[in-house]
């Protein structure tokens, strides 16, 4: 059986325990496929199973019916495979900038030397050359974020998983962000899954939105987003850009609704 | 050039300007009370203060001297002391029972609280065993302890040993037990094993606590090696404040006093000291 995408999540359900010992289906059915090189967006309501989906597809949160391939193999468990940035402060705060971004090549055994010129060259890439030596502590959350996705790169994982990574950020940083991350997906050619409730940031960065269903949560619709790339800040102020993003909050405001009738 | 030297001349007639000038003498002058020597210096004022009140109290003969010693007298006596080898004598003495006790309390409880940290079913037995005995004096343990080893060196190690390693073993525990999970969690989205998800996260991770802990057992173990050498001892500071007073030699034992007290602020200080190198970049 020849099995699609470089992601492949086929009738994949979650469930969650209860207290009273029964459960609770927080993810249902879910089908996607992504494509090699790839940039899609999951949206859709909150509590509706984005961050569940994400977990699963990085290995911490166990599936309880389906499938979930990546590179044609199924998932069993997070591994080096994956790149995971998540939402909050997630560096380690005794590592400076340089030793949290070299961390999974550090637990992956590559020599000290290799580590730390990939390191240099990571901290390059994001625009932190001059802060290598920083403590997190010592860095505006802006930055704090561009070490955590070079933390991700560093071991070049088949696929990137992000948990809307920018949320914590203000509205001026989080756009430059965005601009940054896209040059950095361009530069690396990697394979991204984001997470966001910001259907903006979704339009901007993606090929594809997936927009969910509220609990449990489905694949409502696939949107694929048909704008030009490399795309200028300047584009969300486009015609094509807002018609976008009404299309996608209508959806979602149709779903809300359902779910509170 | 010209236009220079004008604004230079322009400058000194603002400055020589009776009353822009009294404008900034005004605001020199109005220092607020934070900023004044008597502000800054008042601990070491208070100090100074108390130590001459009771150097009166003393000359004037307000309280018995077979009671009480002075300033003077302290550093009189303590000089002589300290001169005829006897109060070196006792404080190797003592350092030795304490840092031989304590080097084995930070030892052995820094490794029991990282497992029981780790292992949560460990953690949880053991639970109430600790935190009774966190909460108990450990010297009431000491006639037991003597019955055991006798009184001798062993003795007092063990009382420091058992004075200051419950605190450790709590602190450390908590520390590991309390990590962020969202660090954990990192540490296993990169694949870390076990091992390594203890190593590059839990160790680090609980530091601070663990350094705490230690803060808080340093503590605990130099009063029991004080109280053990008071009860059981022939040697010490312990020893000669007790014995002091049973001559009723009061100047000495307030040499002694003075001696535990001076100890102990070295001990803080120097483990305050580590501490803050150690977790430079903890502190937001
Ligand atoms: N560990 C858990 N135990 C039980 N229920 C959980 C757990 N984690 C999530 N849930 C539930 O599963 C559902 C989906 O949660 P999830 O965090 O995936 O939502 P989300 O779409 O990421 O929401 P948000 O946009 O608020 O981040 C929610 O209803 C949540 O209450
Ligand atoms: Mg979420």
């Amino acid at each position: 059986m020849q099995i699609p995408g470089k992601l492949h999540s086929k009738h994949v359900y979650i469930t969650y325990p209860l207290k009273n010992g029964g459960e609770m289906t927080a993810v249902e059915d879910f089908n996607l496929v992504v494509d090699k090189g790839e940039f899609v967006c999951i949206v859709g309501p909150s509590g509706c199973g984005k961050s569940t989906v994400l977990g699963a597809v990085a290995g911490f949160q166990e599936i309880s019916d389906g499938q979930l391939f990546l590179d044609g193999k199924e998932i069993r468990g997070a591994g080096r495979d994956r790149g995971v940035v998540f939402q909050h402060a997630s560096l380690f705060p005794w590592r400076t900038a340089l030793d949290n971004i070299i961390y999974g090549l550090e637990i992956a055994g590559v020599p000290k030397k290799d580590r730390n010129e990939k390191g240099q060259e990571l901290l390059k890439l994001v625009g932190l050359e001059s802060f290598g030596n920083h403590y997190p502590n010592q860095l505006s959350g802006g930055m704090q974020q561009r070490v955590n996705v070079a933390r991700a790169l560093a071991i070049e994982p088949s696929l990137m998983l992000l948990d809307e990574p920018f949320g914590a950020l203000d509205a001026q940083t989080r756009e430059f962000m965005q601009l940054e991350l896209l040059r950095i997906w361009k530069a690396t050619n990697q394979t991204i899954l984001f997470v966001t409730h910001d259907i903006g940031e979704a339009v901007y960065l993606s090929d594809h939105v997936i927009v969910m269903t509220a609990r449990p949560g489905r694949v409502l619709e696939k949107v694929k987003i048909d704008l030009p790339r490399p795309r200028p800040l300047e584009i969300k102020r486009s015609k094509e850009f807002i018609e976008y993003e009404k299309y996608i909050w209508d959806l979602i405001v149709t779903e809300k609704q359902k779910n509170v009738v | 050039m010209d236009n220079l030297k004008r604004n230079e001349k322009e400058l000194t007639s603002v400055l020589n300007n009776p009353i822009t000038s009294l404008h900034v003498k005004k605001t020199k002058k109005k220092t607020p009370f934070y900023d004044t020597f008597l502000f800054r210096h008042i601990g070491a004022i208070t100090f100074v203060t108390v130590l001459i009140l009771w150097e009166l109290i003393y000359r004037l003969g307000v309280i018995n001297p077979i009671f009480l010693s002075s300033p003077v007298q302290i550093i009189k006596v303590g000089y002589q002391l300290f001169v005829s080898g006897i109060l070196l004598e006792h404080l190797v003495f003592t350092l030795r029972n304490f840092i031989v006790g304590f080097l084995l309390a930070a030892s052995v409880g820094v490794v029991i609280g990282l497992i029981t940290g780790w292992y949560k079913p460990l953690g949880k037995a053991f639970d109430p065993f600790l935190t009774a005995m966190l909460g108990t004096p450990r010297i009431v343990l000491l006639p037991l302890i003597t019955l055991w080893v006798g009184v001798g060196f062993a003795s007092k190690v063990l009382v420091v040993f058992l004075a200051g390693i419950f605190p450790i073993i709590l602190n450390t525990m908590s520390g590991v037990q309390n990590l962020d999970p969202n660090l954990t969690r990192v540490a296993k989205a990169f694949g870390a094993s076990p091992i390594q998800t203890f190593v590059t996260v839990a160790l680090p991770g609980a530091l601070p606590q663990i350094v705490s802990g230690l803060r808080v057992g340093i503590g605990q173990s130099l009063i029991g090696v004080v109280a053990a050498e008071m009860f059981v001892s022939t040697g010490g500071i312990g020893y000669f404040v007790a014995q002091s007073s049973a001559n009723f030699n009061i100047d000495r034992v307030f040499v002694g006093i003075v001696l535990i007290i001076i100890v102990g602020i070295l001990i803080t200080q120097s483990v305050k000291w580590i501490e803050s190198r150690l977790l430079k970049h903890r502190i937001d």
